[in-house]
This record gives C-alpha cells, structure tokens and sequence, in this order.
C-alpha cells in the first residue's frame, strides 16, 4: 500500500514538473505546448489525489494524511533528483 | 515596498539562521535519532536476549504478576508492559520507589528476570539531548532549546517569504554551480520537507507552552510548583486512585480480562496492565491498547481487581484544547508510527538536518564566492564559521559514532558508565571542532568525512567483535532492532565515505589548478 501511493505520488510530482517549461524543455528539447502543460498538471492532481486516497483507504483518517504527507516528501525529492 | 520587505525577511532567516544553526542542526539529529530509540536501546544493551518471536498476552502478563507478588508485593501500583511491540521488546515490570519508577525486563515465558545489562544512557539519553541538551540545568536547557525552537519557525516562515521562485523552482536542483546549487539544495529540501518541518517545530513548541508562558497558569492557579501541578492535573483529567481499603484480598485471574480486552482491541493489542493497590480488596485492573494513532489518550478497561469484574470501558477525553494539544505532541512524537511511517519521519529528521547543513555552508559559500570575485582577503568572522561548520556538520556524526563506541568498549563495571558514554560524545565533539581549527577547512572536510565513515560504518563490525552479535546472527534470530541499528549505521558509514571521497577529489583539483 505505501509502495503504490509513493509511486502515485512520484508519477503525479513528475507530472507536474514535466508541466513547467524548464524541466520539459531538459527531457524533450522545446517548451511544453499548452496541451502537454494541462495533461501534465491534470496527471499531477490525479496522482497526488490518488496517492492521498490510498493512504486514507489503507491507514485510515487520523494517520493516512500524516503518511501521505511523508511520501510526498520523499517523491519530491525523488523526483528532483530524477530532473536533475 | 514587496522588494524591501523580502529583504528584510532574507536578512533575518540568514543571521537568525546563521546564530543558532549549529544548535538547531544539534535538535535535528539528535531528534531524528529519537525516532530509532527503542532500537538504539536495544544495540546498547547486547546482553538481554532477542524479543520473543511469539508473544501470550496472558502467560506474560501471569509471568510479571508471580515475579511482582513474590518481589514487591507491597507496592501501591504494578505497571505491566506486555513484550512484542517496538518500544516494549521484552516483558518490563515496574513500580514506584522512592518518587521513582523502579523497572525489571522478564523473560516473557518464565518470569525470571533477565540478564542486567551494562549501564547505559541507550537510544533514551540520545534523545533527550534534542530538548534537554546536557550538562546544563533543566531550565536553562528549556529556555534555550524553547528559543530556538521559536526562531526556528521565524526562519520557516522568513524562509518562505524570502523564496523568490517557491513554484517555479519547486524541482529545480542545478549540480556543479557552487552557491547557485547550495541555494537550490537548501531551497528543495527546506520546500519538500515543509509540512513536517512546520508541524515538528509548532508542536515542539507546544511541549515548552507552560515552560515559555508560565504566566497564563499562574494568573488562575497561582505562581510556583503547586499551580503548574494542579493545573496539568485538571487538564489532563488525571484520576487519583481510591485509597486502600486494608482489606487483603488476592488479585483474580487477569486471563479473562485480557481476553475481553483483546476481543475489544484485536489481537496482540494490548500493551499496559496496570494494578492498583495490589493485594488489596479495592484493587483495580487497568488495561489500555497499544496506541494506533496521534492521540495518546486512548479507550482503557476498568476490572475489579478482587472479583475479576469488568468495571468500566473508560472513553477516552476528547475535550478540545486537550485533543488538539495530544494531538500534535502525539504528532511530534510520533510514538504511533509502523514501521513504513517511522522510516518515513526518519528520512523527513534527516531531510530536515540536511536543510540546516547546507543553510549553514550557503552562508560560508556566498561569502566565498563573493571574496574571490572581489579578490579580497577573508573576514575573520567567515574564517570561523567555516571551522565551526566543518565540526557541526560532520563533527557531529563522528560524535554520536563516538557514544557508540564508548558503550562498547568502556569497562563493564566502570562507575557512571552512562554518563562517560555522553562524554565520549562531547570529548569527541570538543576534538573534531579543535581539528577544523588546525586543518585548512577543505581538509577538514574530507578527513572529518572519512572520519565519520569509519565511526558509524564500522559500528557492525565492533557489535560483532566485542559481543559476537554479527549481522549473520541478528538477522537469522530475527533480532530485527539490533540487525536494523548495524545495517543503517552501515549505510550512513557509506554514505559519509562517498560524500568524503568526492570532496577528497574536489579538494584535490582545487589545490592542483591553484
């Protein structure tokens, strides 16, 4: 459970980051076209949100916020050091 | 005005930063080591025995009542920790003595005690230096760690306001650039980390509420110890227990009501059986489950202790204040947390203690940077700070591998052998922060680094030297706490060599190009 929300959350985070011209224009050489920024912050909300429901689904109310907190900080990380 | 405002809050994180960045770079990885202490506990006391594999609530909870009828059969209160949970591995008797809790870990089976380990301060001293530092009297270690705790919010928040770029640099880590890359690490750890960087540092200051605003208690119950006393006992919602009635009467079988307990709670959930008045016909029983979430005050079960009655499913208080304050102290704490989650506070402590490093290099770096633009001449101020950071950055570390090993190999029998592990810890630290002073700071980097290395790296390999306790036997006795301690201090030790063996290469083209 926490393995399939880290992931949800790294797919969404690199959504979001492939959304913004800098890191797009590092992977595929040109800015995003206005499309490709919409999917990449639509996917981006998608896996955060999905990451966030399976950490309420798997851990409950009161600690699956608090876990889902924690992963997004390492899929953070995880996704900046992927960029870098 | 959005220009000069921004300013000002960049000119206070830096100073504020750079005055207690040592300090808090100290809370920060003590604290993380917090999250491991029943862990730490467990490497530092090599004599006991693995944890149970297999745990019988009620054969363990029998086993501590047969060794606590026959030892101190007239103390006011039993205090049962049930074996199998992380931070109660084995069965640990206790009972106050003389204004103090007197404790005995059993064998979970027999009730005989288990071997008495070495004298050790363990995992608990290590994290009590987070908030009570040592050497210094309790109120000036408050005050203190209080202090920084508050301007540790000021720079989150001066932090944030000072970030130029939060959203467009929300990813952005540019290796090789010198400040520009300093400025980025600290930027991304210190934004990826923020949710628990603003809940650790708000709920630390809750902790300190009463000690930093006596006022508030004293002006409705009065100034001193008595006024403290009665309020947190009225906030608590403390219940004194009824008064003996001098009665003799045996305790009833407690099996029952562990089984009422666990068919309540689940399996394996119960963690404390406490008996007051034991021996007396006014007993009670009082079980409570092993915490699952935040809140420490939890659902507990009330038995008559001489007819073995169910008494009461106690609810636990969800006044607001309280909850709130429970809650974010049970937040801090973190005492709820699986495995998954306490790994994942560990890795946000550490994150946490890299913001405060590469804050506290950035400044030097920034100066650096700028002197060799202008070709100037270093200030004395940042020839300090640079000694200073090499021995908190990685001074530190090499300490902490220093307690660890002064648990090893200081005489069993050494008198205040805990207090010489601690300073082990402080001689070491005095050391690393003497050599930055002698050694030009880029190879005091690279030597503390490799020192660091070896200090943790080697810790499995001391275990297994001094007490035979190798990686091989932990891992197959299922001794999952003193396996984890040897393999994360491996992978710190390696993670240091790898920082000090890249910094070596650095300081070595530098030195050859200049």
């Amino acid at each position: 459970m926490p393995l399939l929300a880290l992931a949800l959350a790294c797919v969404g985070f690199a959504g979001l980051a492939l959304a913004m011209d800098r890191h797009h224009q590092r992977l595929w050489k040109r800015p995003a076209s206005s499309a490709a920024r919409w999917l990449g912050r639509a996917v981006g909300l998608l896996g955060l949100g999905a990451a966030l429901a399976v950490c309420l689904l798997g851990a409950g109310g009161a600690v699956g916020p608090v876990l889902w907190l924690g992963l997004l900080s390492v899929a953070g990380v995880v996704v900046v050091l992927a960029l870098a | 005005m959005t220009g000069g405002f921004r300013q000002s809050t960049s000119w206070v994180h830096t100073w504020v930063g750079l005055l207690l960045g040592s300090l808090l770079y100290f809370i920060f990885l003590t604290g993380t080591a917090g999250y491991f202490d029943s862990e730490i506990d467990r490497w530092m006391r090599p004599e006991l025995p693995p944890p149970p594999a297999t745990v019988d609530s009620a054969r363990a909870a029998d086993a501590a009542l047969r060794y606590l009828n026959a030892h101190e059969a007239g103390a006011e209160r039993w205090t049962i920790q049930l074996p199998g949970h992380r931070d109660t591995p084995h069965l640990v008797a206790s009972w106050p003595h003389d204004g103090h809790m007197e404790e005995q870990a059993l064998d979970a089976d027999s009730g005989e005690p288990l071997a008495t380990p070495r004298e050790t301060g363990g995992g608990q001293l290590l994290y009590r230096m987070h908030w009570r530092l040592h050497y210094l009297p309790a109120g000036a270690a408050l005050w203190l760690v209080g202090a920084a705790t508050v301007f540790l919010l000021v720079s989150l928040v001066s932090g944030v306001v000072a970030h130029k770029r939060f959203f467009s640099d929300f990813f952005t880590f540019r290796a090789g650039k010198g400040q520009r890359s300093w400025l980025d690490a600290h930027n991304v750890l210190g934004v990826m980390t923020l949710p628990f960087q603003f809940m650790i540092t708000y709920s630390g200051l809750i902790f300190f509420a009463v000690t930093l605003m006596p006022w508030v208690v004293s002006a409705h119950y009065g100034a001193g110890p008595a006024g403290q006393g009665q309020f947190l006992a009225e906030f608590s919602a403390w219940q004194a227990p009824a008064a003996p009635s001098g009665t003799p009467a045996p305790l009833a079988p407690v099996a029952p009501m562990l089984a009422q307990a666990e068919q309540r709670w689940g399996r394996g959930s119960v963690q404390v059986v406490e008996v007051l008045n034991p021996g007396d016909a006014s007993a009670r029983v009082q079980i409570a489950p092993v915490l699952t979430g935040p809140l420490r005050n939890v659902e507990v079960m009330v038995f008559d202790g001489a007819s073995g009655a169910l008494l009461e499913t106690r609810a636990p208080s969800r006044r607001g204040t309280l909850t709130v304050a429970e809650g974010m102290l049970g937040l801090h704490e973190g005492l709820f947390a699986g495995p998954v989650l306490r790994w994942l506070y560990a890795l946000s402590g550490l994150l946490g203690t890299a913001m405060v490093a590469t804050g506290l290099v950035l400044w030097t770096v920034k100066r650096r940077q700028k002197l060799e633009r202008d070709q100037g001449r270093p200030h004395r101020g940042l020839r300090l700070v640079e000694r200073l950071n090499v021995a908190t950055v990685f001074g530190l570390p090499v300490a902490i591998g220093a307690y660890f090993w002064a648990n090893r190999l200081l005489p069993i029998d050494l008198a205040d052998r805990a207090g010489w592990e601690a300073h082990a810890l402080f001689i070491a630290w005095g050391a690393t922060l003497l050599h930055a002073c002698l050694r030009p700071p880029p190879r005091a980097w690279v030597e503390q680094g490799a020192l660091a290395a070896g200090a943790l790296g080697l810790l499995p390999v001391l275990n297994a030297l001094t007490d035979g306790q190798h990686l091989g036997a932990s891992w197959a006795g299922g001794d999952w706490a003193m396996a984890g301690f040897d393999l994360t201090a491996l992978a710190l030790g390696s993670a240091f060599a790898w920082i000090a063996w890249r910094l070596h290469r650095r300081a070595r083209r530098t030195e050859a190009g200049a």
